[in-house]
């Protein structure tokens, strides 16, 4: 077996961050703000797409179910990244809710495209837009419904 | 994995020539996290989609951070933490890594700590969460650790020995009980004594 070695390593990060110059904290923070936001639009543009391609992973579903599951984890995963940083938290939720059942799927083997479909049909109309907070609110508490019929609680670190 | 770091608004911080390496599955993560960097004063990262192309350019460069997305296009980004934390392709080897989850499940903030990344930020990762972290890198003064089941950071933040009533494992750990004093306690001109400065010839 290999012997544990505890040792220090060079910082060199850290010696390049104090060198003079640079920028302020407080300015660094604003830039990346600022930069970030200037993306939004890229990033609202990227949805409509891959909802589709939740779609098309579902339609075909029945030739490869398991590459069909992990491909809607991957999109689903995606999408919950694209709509947190827009601050789209009822479509995060949604995502992050696909997330958890796909997830649940591959690790018990069994699969309920049924709840995989209702979960993609809701992420679609919710990346449209319901125009309201209380469609939002029932698409979601359809979802937390069937995420608790097949999930086991705590399954995860937390949602939106 | 740890308590928030606190700094200044009024703290500098310069980036302007670290090597940076950002490496995300997903184009429009990795527009983001490069929209980020910009903005922390890291003009020109290397930027990355797959755990291959990070290989092949770690072994020609030297790196002072890595971000590192879980989800890369040709495999996930934790078995390439522990690759990486594994290669011996020093510094790049002891390098800080941060990496970064989406869906997070308990264990996978385990995963991302025991394969040996400094960091996991769930995303939504703010620049607000980002330029801490950093920050707390660049102070970062934990040990590296190599044995057979984990190579990384020591996992430890604080070294605060075993717990009480336990032997620790660690030939240097020391025990939590403390003994009787053994030499008479300092008065206080004593004490006050070592507070003052005093002349020395060199």
């Amino acid at each position: 077996m290999k012997t544990s070695r505890l040792f220090k390593v060079e910082n060199k990060l850290s010696e390049i961050t104090s060198r003079p110059g640079g920028r302020r904290v407080a300015d660094a923070l604003r830039a990346a703000e600022a930069r970030v936001l200037e993306k939004h639009g890229d990033l609202a543009a990227a949805l409509p797409e891959a909802s589709a391609r939740l779609k098309d992973l579902l339609d075909g579903s029945d030739a490869n179910p398991g590459g069909a599951l992990e491909g809607l984890y991957t999109e689903a995963n995606q999408i919950f990244a694209l709509a947190a940083v827009l601050e789209r938290k009822p479509l995060a939720t949604a995502a992050y809710s696909l997330c958890d059942v796909a997830d649940g799927f591959r690790e018990s083997g069994e699969i309920s495209w049924q709840a995989l479909r209702v979960h993609v049909d809701a992420i679609r109309l919710l990346v449209q837009g319901t125009g309201s907070a209380d469609a939002d609110a029932a698409i979601l508490e359809g979802l937390r419904q069937v995420g608790a019929r097949f999930l086991r609680p705590a399954e995860n670190v937390a949602g939106t | 994995m740890a308590a928030t770091p606190s700094f200044s608004g009024d703290e500098r911080i310069n980036l302007t020539s670290a090597e940076v390496l950002l490496a995300d599955g997903h184009a429009q993560g990795l527009d983001l996290l490069v929209a980020m960097f910009a903005g922390f004063g890291v003009m020109r990262p290397r930027c990355c989609s797959s755990g291959s192309e990070v290989k092949r350019l770690i072994a020609t460069r030297e790196f002072n951070l890595f971000v590192v997305d879980s989800a890369l296009a040709d495999g996930d980004g934790y078995e390439f933490v522990r690759w990486l934390r594994r290669s011996n392709l020093r510094p790049n080897s002891v390098a800080p890594i941060i990496l970064i989850t989406g869906h997070t499940r308990q264990a996978d903030v385990l995963k991302g700590r025991d394969c040996g990344a400094n960091f996991v930020v769930r995303k939504p990762a703010s620049p607000l969460v980002m330029l801490q972290r950093i920050l707390w890198l660049s102070r970062e003064n934990r040990q590296f650790v190599e044995s057979a089941g984990y190579v990384g950071p020591d996992r430890r933040f604080r070294a605060l020995g075993p717990p009480p009533g336990m032997k620790g494992r660690r030939s240097d750990d020391l025990s939590a009980h403390v003994g009787a004093a053994t030499t008479p306690n300092l008065e206080q001109d004593d004490i006050d004594a070592l507070f003052q400065p005093k002349r020395v010839s060199l």
